[in-house]
């Protein structure tokens, strides 16, 4: 455990925060940019503004964006290993391959949170600009940025295995896109979106009443899909990351 | 009169305000293997690339066959085979692989990639995927695809940078029939005179960015002022002695070390030493060695 | 000059994903729609007034999407592959011009996106007998919507180039890639991505009008590509 902690702050010290930060940015800017125009488009008479505006922001981000950018942090938090050969000296440290695979899988769940936290961030002051952000309310949109960071999750697991796997950087992204793909049509689909791990960030962050549980996801998809879908790729990555050999 | 291949005028480079390469006058003759010797970030690497129109200079003038590099890069570069630094490859393609990708882009006939390979010894690992190569065998490729081109000028930076012992042998050997049997000239370059004295004919040294030396190893050879040492007992008392009579000596567990002396300075030392009855058991002129040359080059004024 | 070049390209692209990417793209458009006709064929019946419609704008759709997507990842699978090894500072010490080193990624490029596009018009024909749809295979309609987008993104393609050549970490240009595929169409009709929907053959109701925006968008395409080559001919290569 202690070998955990003391990765997870090299990890941390490792990351370049300004790209990070600037990677980061990037999808929440331009989406709240779509919210914003769609403030000039007939809003439904039976839908308030906010959750409207809320709906074309999340529209964007969710349904690929994010699923496609986990891929690339996974990428980017493996490439340092890759291009520097750091993988042999980190394996030759003192210290458990797990707490090494769990370092970085904690790194990619924080990114991952980040990016949620910085879109509810920009719907907010998009919101605040824009004079709406009283009428907001919290437990919807809190809510909807949550179950969407759990029902990443097993992407973050598959393509930190898959970012192990492959030297270049853009093979993962080759695998995450081309996975990614069928979301345009199983998003839309009600027999499909519900078994399609790709499509569960965008169905989980759609937003629902109030009154509903602390997660917006049908527990049979949370349980199935999302948490066997990443006990799966998560143990996986885990096995094959301890065992193979790293030149 | 030999041709002249390469010629730098005042070559300067910087990055940002700090100067990396200042007033540089390379001057490498026609089947001269020119040793181009530095401590690390002395500035080589910088140089070379200039010298290949990877960077620019800041300021000065690079002159190759004769020819401007700037106006006429493409000829030029048509006679120059290089490795750079680290060795350029495709991973995922076989040595061979590697070569034919190069060789295509330079046109020259395939039975071309065979002979090079063959040079450099790689026809046994010629069908393995590059990045399964070790080290030495990676700079090796990087030397045949260098060579693919039949060039006249040869400009290697730090070909030696992971090779073994005898991997370093087996280059210096190698590098040394180019001009003989090909009519090349070679440029190379290293951060240790033991690797180059035995092979190249002139030496440049750079230092900080400025060239220090540049000339024949034998006139390196001159540039050292031998010392005397003198086998004294009792060399403690007898260096006070002598310092009291204001020659500057210095003592050493072998002995009393001075500069270097002429015939009557030395004799009346000897006489000077043997009247205060110190047993003289030894007297003898010292020359450095190339490295120790080198390295008080390279060492003065390290700390700017 | 330039044909030496393609043919040291081809070599390189051996075991690589860009191969598979060419096939794997193809197909995994045609499984899409497969299962797209297979699930809400019936729903299309009552949605569009003929069988052409649906098919042009269900894959309409997909192809907006898959082409940009695909010439993103081309891109940065092309000049990634030379980042890897550091073989940018060789090609440029070889006595051929910087500007046909550029050209001899960005034919490549191109021609990869065209065999795409030519592979997945057969796709997309299979799919019409597939899905039972009713008369002749419509393939004048089905050539042009795959292929008006795949020129239509030649600004795309130079964009993307030139963003994978200058930075040796290619998480940047594939995010650009990607937030300009998923976002920027959403936010003007003037950014590079828009112009792939811009000049679909057919749409319902949006401002689709491939007589202006496609030779817009192949001058674009030239201009950017220009710009971008001048660029990295200047740059100093490490
Ligand atoms: N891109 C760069 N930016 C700033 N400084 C550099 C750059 N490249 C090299 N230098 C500096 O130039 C100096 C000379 O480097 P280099 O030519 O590589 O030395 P050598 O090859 O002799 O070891 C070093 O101090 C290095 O830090
Ligand atoms: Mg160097």
């Amino acid at each position: 455990m202690r070998d955990f902690f003391v990765l997870l702050c090299a990890e941390w010290k490792k990351l370049q925060k300004g790209l990070i930060l600037s990677l980061l940015l990037i999808g929440p800017i331009l989406s709240t940019l779509v919210g914003l125009t769609s403030l000039s488009m007939d809003i439904p008479a039976d839908m308030p503004k906010w959750i409207f505006v809320y709906q074309m922001t999340m529209n964007n981000y969710a349904w690929l964006f994010y699923p496609i950018m986990t891929g690339v942090f996974a990428a980017l938090i493996c490439r340092n290993e890759h291009t520097q050969g750091a993988w042999k000296l980190l394996f030759t440290w003192p210290i458990s391959r797990s707490s090494v695979w769990l370092s970085k899988a904690t790194i990619l769940m924080i990114l991952t949170a980040l990016s949620q936290l910085l879109f509810l961030g920009m719907y907010y002051l998009l919101a605040i600009t824009q004079g709406f952000a009283e009428n907001i309310e919290a437990t919807v949109v809190w809510r909807s940025a949550f179950s969407g960071w759990i029902a990443v999750l097993p992407v973050v697991a598959l393509q930190l295995w898959v970012s192990h796997l492959w030297k270049s950087f853009g093979v993962p992204l080759v695998i995450n896109i081309l996975l990614s793909i069928p979301n345009i049509f199983t998003a839309q689909s009600e027999q499909f979106s519900p078994w399609y791990p790709w499509s569960q960030p965008y169905s989980a962050m759609i937003p629902e009443p109030t009154e509903s549980g602390i997660l917006s996801i049908e527990p049979m998809t949370l349980w199935v899909v999302i948490f066997g879908g990443f006990l799966l790729a998560f143990g996986g990555g885990w096995l094959h990351t301890t065992r193979r050999d790293w030149t | 009169m030999t041709k002249t291949v390469v010629q730098t005028t005042q070559l300067t480079r910087r990055y940002g305000k700090t100067t990396v390469v200042q007033n540089v006058n390379l001057n490498i003759k026609q089947g001269e293997i020119y040793g181009f010797l530095g401590p690390n970030g002395a500035g080589k690497t910088t140089t070379i690339r200039m010298l290949l129109g990877l960077i620019r200079p800041s300021e000065g003038e690079i002159q190759l066959f004769g020819k401007d590099l700037h106006k006429e890069r493409k000829s030029i570069l048509k006679r120059v085979g290089s490795l750079v630094e680290s060795p350029s490859y495709y991973g995922h393609l076989t040595g061979k692989e590697n070569l034919e990708v190069a060789r295509r882009i330079l046109g020259v006939p395939s039975k071309r990639v065979d002979e090079v390979l063959e040079m450099v010894r790689l026809t046994q690992a010629a069908h393995k995927k590059v990045k399964q190569y070790s080290l030495g065998m990676k700079q090796r490729l990087g030397i045949a695809t260098a060579l693919l081109g039949k060039p006249e000028l040869l400009i290697l930076d730090e070909p030696t940078n992971g090779l073994d012992p005898s991997g370093i042998q087996e280059m210096r050997e190698f590098i040394k029939e180019l001009p003989r049997e090909h009519g090349m000239s070679v440029l190379v370059s290293s951060h240790l005179l033991s690797e180059i004295e035995q092979m190249a004919t002139q030496v440049g040294i750079i230092r900080n960015g400025k060239m220090i030396f540049q000339g024949s190893i034998t006139s390196l050879q001159e540039q050292s002022r031998p010392r005397m040492r003198f086998g004294v007992g009792d060399a403690n008392v007898a260096a006070q002695l002598l310092a009291s009579e204001g020659l500057s000596v210095s003592v050493e567990e072998d002995g009393i070390w001075t500069e270097s002396l002429s015939q009557q300075e030395t004799a009346h030392i000897v006489e000077h030493l043997v009247t205060h009855r110190f047993s003289v058991y030894r007297v003898e002129e010292v020359k450095q060695s190339l490295e120790e040359i080198f390295l008080g080059l390279t060492e003065e004024g390290e700390t700017p | 000059m330039i044909l030496r070049l393609l043919g040291a390209e081809r070599l390189k692209m051996k075991r690589t994903w860009i191969i598979a990417l060419l096939i794997l793209g193809p197909i995994g458009i045609m499984g899409c729609m497969m299962i797209n006709f297979g699930l809400r064929g019936d729903y299309f019946v009552r949605k569009y007034p003929d069988d052409l419609t649906s098919l042009v704008m269900e894959s309409r759709m997909l192809l907006y999407l898959a082409i940009p997507l695909a010439g993103t990842l081309f891109a940065s699978l092309l000049a990634g592959m030379e980042h890897q090894g550091s073989t940018w500072k060789y090609l440029f010490t070889l006595p051929v011009s910087r500007f046909q080193i550029y050209l001899g990624k960005a034919i490549p490029l191109f021609l990869l996106m065209t065999i795409c596009a030519g592979l997945t018009v057969p796709a997309l024909g299979f799919l019409w007998v597939w899905a039972d749809l009713s008369g002749t295979i419509p393939w004048e309609m089905i050539i042009k919507s795959v292929l008006y987008p795949t020129l239509a993104s030649l600004p795309v393609l130079a964009l993307q180039l030139y963003f994978s050549i200058q930075w040796d970490n290619q998480a940047w240009p594939l995010t650009i890639g990607i937030a300009g595929i998923l976002i920027a169409g959403g936010i003007s009709k003037w950014l590079p991505w828009a112009y792939i929907r811009n000049v679909m053959p057919l749409d319902i109701g949006g401002d689709n009008d491939p007589h202006f925006w496609l030779p817009f968008a192949i001058c674009q395409g030239v201009i950017l590509l220009l710009i971008g080559a001048t660029i990295i001919m200047r740059r100093e290569v490490r």
